[in-house]
């Protein structure tokens, strides 16, 4: 390893400062081309360490914020690259604008640490801070891994895996033709295949993109789900929670589904809470779909709160785990006012309609999420895969339009290749050998 | 004994043991490199000797040809002078996966190896069998013929092929040897167990062999070869090749199925006899009819073993079924119904050395200057054995005069992508190429094999002078035009002229810009702007015409680009090194699935790490993380 600085790193922008509400922001970017995304987002020039009150322009020319900017110059920054450092209004709306804005303008979302294990590597850091750092790369390369997994569970997984089968079975055809050009391939109706395997994954990867947009916008936020018996007070409570912060950002009787969403935050986190009333009273068979859709939102949600009526209720002994949150509500109508197992962690007691304990409850769900320290890069993760995803669609389009104007050839099979790449960034890594194999089990080869 | 140095002497400066495939290039590169080289062979008469079928180059294979011809080798050149039936292959599927094949006259081949080798003074060819291999002190010394001669020397290269431990199958019958007619080295293969414990067993068939004159070839379909033929060598032109024959076409049919099934029972291959991995690539036809049950038919292509032989090789049929089994079934094939058996098929099986114990440059760790080169490291044809005896004998001809070794790279030459392939993940079948092993197959062309090789070889003293002026009069007739093109305005009438896609406020472009379309060719584009009518002559010298390959270059370009800067991105840390003495359970912040495949693989750098199965980024950071936390220990003293 040399001392130089590598200058071919990808230049990459996160939030510096910590997540959620605060009044400032720092957003920091690191990289080759830190200098000039700074001057198509502020229009200004920059010099080392001078920092400049400016407006920040998101790509279309409108301003997002005003912001304060400060520029480093390689090697005399925190990470050794070249450094621009945002601080903004500490909103997570502004946070997250400003961010889409710099990674439209060519950076990129940074992994866990990876500012600092650029310091580490560029020799920035002295043995101990090195040390450091390296207990935490490791253990932060280890939960982004887990945020990955966990965002890859459910449907989403299904259909992900599915497109990649469909996606190797197309280039083990192509791939097959090109190394293997005088086995009898062609003859046996082997171009009508490939072309028809282009049409129907292309199929595949509009009906998925169109998902995952849906699935991301849903999960900009945090997912909880309210679920319980009719007339226990869900729609109460739910005002209740969303009332608190007075923060309501979208309202909107679901319509595909019976749920009703309703999108605020919390510790500066965006949550989307989702009333799942009329699960138990639909017997109408058309509603079938709904029901099944309802229950698939309570599995992924990333938190159920179960709200059960405390005057009926004599579990009071129920015990939370990570995903599952026992309220007892209507603590109004009890004699004796219940006190909450705390060291057990047990059921949260509230009365939605005087709305004694909703501060515990909200307290609560916030603590869950910073706990969990994963809640931000779950999302993370999410919406790296609908970048992902779009790459790859890119390249098989790309493959596609080149196979309607000739038969497939090598760089078709180059894109081909790209779009896989893409999409193993989802997968995981995707080999070769595992191609090879593909092929041979899909053709008898060999002379 | 006397060397054609006149001296008398038994002392080398390498040893080249085998005369095969690899053998052969391993020798005559050491000998190009100056260094006084003895090749040692069981048989004088075999060397150069193609014992499967009679064909060079393919996909994948042509290129592995053409890159070791680029470095001077002798299997390209050897291929023109003895290819009766020339073709490209995938001519229509886009330039890197273009390849040349051609069948070969099996004598012409063989001596025209032999003459090549044979012109070197640095030579001396000795007949006899090696059966021990000396050393002293982890070093080595030199090696031993049965016949108890001693030949010393400090750079050995090992090409002893299928002889270890081999044995072959037809139907119940087994029989140890090597290849029909050779004899195994028993002695040797319990010494090389010692020096290389890990080893797995391969295997790997041969078809029936068929007289010529029993086949009625009017039921065939023919196959003539390329009309203009493509050459192999940057050194020949078509006027090398002898006369031109044609192949043929047949297939087997649901009777020849019948009779196969039939005679499963008696196959060594069901009835558990073999163990060994075959090729999935090269299956045998009992396979083929088992696991492809709904396929109709299988073909077969007839290939001529030589102008003046008597046999064909007929490939696809594969077997080691009982001698009258074949006989039947291979008289249920059209055009074979008098089909006479001159040699019938056979399966081998045979020990390999894990390569995973070499190397990135198929030195030995146990045996320093002891080098594996071809089918001993589990890979499969004569253009992947040729390629390991290349790089093996440059390796060894760097070390004699202290130079740092050569590891072709992935994004170089598919030289690179095989050698890393078997170093760094092994193999568990034997290892043929494919095109789509190569990452970056864009860059790894068979039309710029030469541009990709020939200045390094050249470097090394591997290149000749004649064929270092030809590349440099190429080399300059290329950028010529290049910048030609490159600063010569085409206006944009012209252009319309050119691409009927073209809007009407389309800007002058630059000849080479417009070279980039898809739709725009070179002989077009210098119609409207003019050339040299050289540039374009129909000619396959310099694999292609100027005007073909600066064409090709510029369609490339824009992929190309993509692929140097992915390359660059993965060189800044791939080329760290990790010492051969890490203990991975050792280090934190691994998985024990990860610390169990860095201890299995011993991976030599990062770059190596990041193509192990299961490796995530992840384990790679923490592999960087740990590196760098020795080195700033090392550099703060404590």
């Amino acid at each position: 390893m040399s001392n130089k600085v590598n200058k071919l790193s990808e230049t990459i922008a996160a939030q510096a400062s910590a997540q959620g509400a605060s009044g400032v922001s720092v957003i920091r970017v690191s990289g080759n081309k830190s200098k000039t995304i700074a001057k198509k987002v502020t229009g200004k020039t920059l010099s080392h360490m001078k920092a400049q009150h400016t407006n920040f322009y998101a790509s279309d020319g409108a301003v997002i914020d005003n912001v304060v900017v400060l520029f480093f110059a390689s090697p005399a920054s925190y990470t050794g690259e070249n450094v621009l450092e945002i601080s903004c209004h500490g909103s997570t709306a502004v946070v997250d604008e400003i961010l889409k804005t710099l990674y439209e303008q060519g950076a990129r979302q940074a992994n866990a640490g990876e500012f600092t294990k650029r310091a580490f590597l560029n020799d920035k850091l002295d043995l101990t801070q090195a040390e450091a750092v390296a207990d935490l790369i490791e253990s932060s390369s280890a939960e982004t891994a887990r945020a990955a997994k966990n965002s890859l569970e459910g449907a989403f997984s299904k259909k992900i895996f599915g497109l990649l089968d469909a996606l190797t079975e197309l280039r083990a055809n192509i791939e097959a033709s090109l190394d293997f050009p005088e086995e009898d391939l062609e003859q046996t109706g082997h171009n009508q295949q490939v072309e028809k395997m282009f049409s129907q994954t292309s199929k595949h990867y509009l009906s998925l993109l169109e998902e995952t947009k849906v699935a991301c916008k849903i999960r900009e936020g945090l997912v909880v789900a309210i679920t319980g018996e009719p007339n226990v007070g869900k729609s109460t409570l739910l005002n209740q929670l969303c009332g608190h912060e007075r923060a309501i950002v979208n309202e909107a009787p679901g319509t595909t589904r019976d749920t009703i969403e309703v999108e605020t935050t919390i510790d500066g986190y965006r949550v989307c809470f989702v009333d799942t009333a009329g699960l138990r009273e639909t017997t109408n068979s058309v509603e079938q779909e709904g029901i099944r859709r309802t229950k698939e939102t309570i599995k992924q949600a990333d938190l159920v709160i179960e709200v059960r009526n405390a005057k009926k209720s004599n579990e009071l002994k129920t015990k939370n785990d990570q995903k599952r949150l026992v309220v007892f509500n209507k603590t109004d109508l009890l004699k004796t006012k219940p006190k909450r197992n705390k060291a057990n962690n047990g059921p949260l007691f509230v009365s939605a309609l005087t709305g004694l304990g909703i501060e515990g409850l909200v307290e609560n769900i916030g603590n869950r999420f910073k706990k969990a320290g994963g809640a931000e890069l779950t999302m993370t993760a999410r919406r790296r895969h609908l970048v992902s995803l779009n790459e790859s669609y890119g390249a098989f389009s790309a493959a596609k339009k080149k196979t309607t104007k000739s038969i497939a050839g090598d760089v078709v099979a180059e894109d081909l290749l790209q779009a896989q790449n893409s999409l193993s960034e989802i997968t995981g890594e995707f080999t070769n050998e595992e191609l090879l194999d593909s092929i041979f089990n899909r053709f008898c080869i060999g002379k | 004994m006397v060397s054609k140095l006149g001296k008398t002497t038994n002392t080398f400066e390498a040893i080249v043991v085998g005369g095969g495939h690899a053998g052969t290039e391993a020798a005559a590169v050491l000998c190009r490199m100056g260094h006084n080289t003895l090749l040692l062979t069981h048989n004088k008469k075999s060397i150069g000797q193609m014992s499967c079928n009679p064909a060079i180059g393919g996909v994948g294979k042509g290129h592995l040809a053409k890159e070791i011809d680029a470095l001077g080798g002798l299997m390209a050149r050897a291929a023109d002078l003895a290819g009766i039936h020339l073709k490209t292959l995938n001519s229509s599927k886009g330039k890197a996966v273009q390849a040349t094949r051609a069948q070969a006259d099996r004598l012409l081949y063989k001596s025209a190896i032999q003459q090549q080798l044979y012109a070197h003074k640095e030579l001396t060819v000795f007949e006899g069998a090696a059966s021990r291999i000396l050393t002293k002190q982890g070093q080595l010394r030199g090696v031993e013929t049965e016949c108890g001669q001693v030949f010393n020397t400090k750079k050995m290269v090992l090409t002893v092929g299928t002889f270890l431990n081999g044995v072959i199958h037809t139907g119940r019958e087994r029989l140890s040897g090597g290849r029909k007619g050779d004899k195994p080295s028993l002695v040797l293969a319990q010494q090389l167990l010692e020096i290389a414990p890990r080893t797995g067993r391969l295997k790997t068939g041969t078809p029936p062999r068929i007289n010529k004159n029993s086949i009625n070839f009017d039921l065939l379909e023919e196959q003539p070869g390329d009309d203009p033929r493509p050459t192999f060598s940057f050194m020949s032109t078509v006027d090398d090749h002898p006369q031109q024959v044609s192949c043929h076409i047949t297939h087997t049919n649901e009777k020849t199925h019948e009779i196969i099934r039939a005679s499963l029972k008696d196959s060594p291959l069901f009835t558990g006899a073999i163990g060994g991995v075959g090729p999935r690539y090269c299956p045998s036809i009992e396979d083929k009819v088992v696991k492809f049950a709904d396929k109709e038919r299988h073909q077969i292509f007839i290939e001529p073993e030589g102008l003046s032989a008597n046999e064909v090789y007929p490939n696809g049929i594969s077997t080691s079924l009982p001698s009258k089994a074949q006989e039947a079934f291979v008289r249920s094939i059209k055009g074979f119904r008098d089909a006479e058996i001159t040699q019938p098929g056979y399966a081998i099986e045979y020990d390999y050395f894990d390569p995973r114990d070499l190397t990135p440059v198929f030195e030995t760790r146990a045996i320093k200057g002891l080098y594996f080169a071809g089918q001993i490291n589990g890979t499969t044809g004569y253009e992947e054995a040729a390629a390991q005896g290349l790089v093996a004998g440059i390796n060894a001809g760097l070390s004699i005069t202290k130079q740092d070794p050569w590891e072709p790279k992935r994004d170089e030459a598919y030289l690179g992508v095989l050698a890393n392939d078997l170093v760094v993940r092994g193999t568990n079948e034997p290892y043929r190429m494919f095109t789509s092993r190569a990452e970056h197959r864009l860059l790894l062309r068979e039309d710029n094999a030469d541009q990709r090789l020939t200045p390094t070889g050249r470097k090394f003293g591997v290149v000749s002078n004649k064929r270092w002026a030809l590349f440099s009069k190429k080399t300059e007739a290329l950028n010529k035009e290049k910048e030609r093109l490159q600063t010569t305005m085409v206006k944009h009438k012209t252009i319309a002229k050119l691409d009927h896609n073209t809007k009407n406020n389309t800007h002058d472009k630059t000849a080479y810009d417009l070279l980039k379309r898809p739709d725009i060719s070179y002989k077009e584009l210098t119609k409207q702007i003019g050339g040299r009518a050289e540039h374009t002559k129909n000619t396959k010298t310099f694999g292609g015409t100027i005007g073909e390959l600066l064409e090709t270059e510029a369609k490339y370009e824009g992929y190309v680009n993509k692929q140097k800067r992915e390359i660059k991105k993965q060189r800044a840390y791939s080329e760290t090194r990790l010492p051969e003495s890490m203990d991975y359970t050792k280090l934190p912040g691994l998985s024990n699935e990860v610390k169990q495949k860095l201890t299995e693989f011993a991976p030599k750098t990062i770059g190596h790490a990041a193509r192990i199965q299961g490796i995530t980024p992840a384990a790679l950071s923490a592999l960087l993380v740990h590196l760098k936390k020795q080195k700033i220990k090392r550099a703060q003293g404590q």
